[in-house]
């Protein structure tokens, strides 16, 4: 079955839940199609998904966790605790 | 506790150790007091650990651990309920779009994608809200569903979609405002350089 036809504000009003995988079968099948044809929509889904890239990648930049590593395991053997690699 | 659930304990929850010391972080603002709260969570952890039902997503569990224990350090339940109300997922999302199209007008949009963010990105989100900053660093740091963050916050499952599409158009505004004062910066050095051949 064809999907129904979605106007560019719909299909903008979808848009982080595209991105997110998080749009339903339906609606995402309307806004692919929509997608396809529209030449107004296509670079604030572009923009978007790059922006989206780049606050995913800031999870590269991870803080040293060494310091914070050896005083959990300190308070935690104070609590008793006896893993083998404590 | 017994040898074997502390083995159990250092491998599955011990484990994410990196992951809730990311999400303190992004919570507390300053390291020192990101520390303590990693060190309470998982001293809570560890002294309820056979509260955890097997099968649970451990990350989780210790990301609503650490929620709560800086809510109460904090003192600050108050001002989570009051960020519910919150305009709706569609506009906050619209809001967005209307963003990148005034940013087309003015050639910061193609400027930033041309730009390492990287340098902008983990200011930009230190910078944001505590409510927003908690949510983009659940679902896009994180990697947890909608679902999962409204689990793991215990609020509903709108809530996460208007304060991570919030959170997310803030980032957005920031980054275009750094483009543009990038952008700002070269066209004064050019306007300054040198002509060659001047005297």
């Amino acid at each position: 079955m064809t999907p129904s036809p979605i106007d560019c504000r719909t299909a903008a009003e979808r848009l982080w839940e595209y991105l997110d995988h998080e749009l339903p079968d339906g609606p995402l099948e309307e806004l692919e199609v929509h997608l396809r044809a529209c030449a107004e929509c296509t670079p604030h889904f572009a923009f978007a998904a790059r922006l989206l890239r780049d606050i995913r990648g800031a999870r590269s930049n991870d803080r040293q966790t060494e310091g914070i590593q050896s005083r959990v395991l300190g308070a935690l053997r104070a609590e008793g605790f006896m893993a083998a690699h404590s | 506790m017994s040898d074997l659930r502390d083995r159990r304990f250092e491998r599955d929850v011990l484990a994410c150790l990196p992951d809730v010391a990311r999400f303190a972080r992004s919570m507390a603002g300053d390291e020192s007091d990101a520390d303590d709260l990693v060190q309470e969570t998982f001293l809570l952890a560890y002294r309820g650990y056979h509260t955890f039902r097997a099968g649970d997503e451990p990350r989780r569990w210790l990301f609503t651990i650490c929620r709560h224990v800086f809510i109460r350090q904090r003192q600050r339940a108050a001002r989570f309920s009051e960020l519910d109300e919150l305009g709706d997922p569609s506009s906050e999302t619209m809001r967005a779009v209307y963003g990148h199209i005034a940013a087309q007008g003015d050639g910061s949009a193609s400027r930033l994608d041309t730009m390492d963010l990287r340098p902008a990105i983990d200011g930009a989100i230190a910078d944001l809200p505590l409510d927003f900053r908690i949510m983009v660093v659940l679902v896009d740091l994180e990697g947890l569903s909608y679902t999962e963050a409204a689990e793991t916050l215990g609020v509903p499952v709108g809530t996460v979609r208007s304060r991570l599409y919030r959170g997310r158009r803030l980032l957005q505004e920031q980054l275009l405002t750094f483009a543009r004062d990038a952008g700002l910066e070269s066209a004064t050095a050019r306007d300054h350089a040198p002509t060659s051949g001047a005297l």
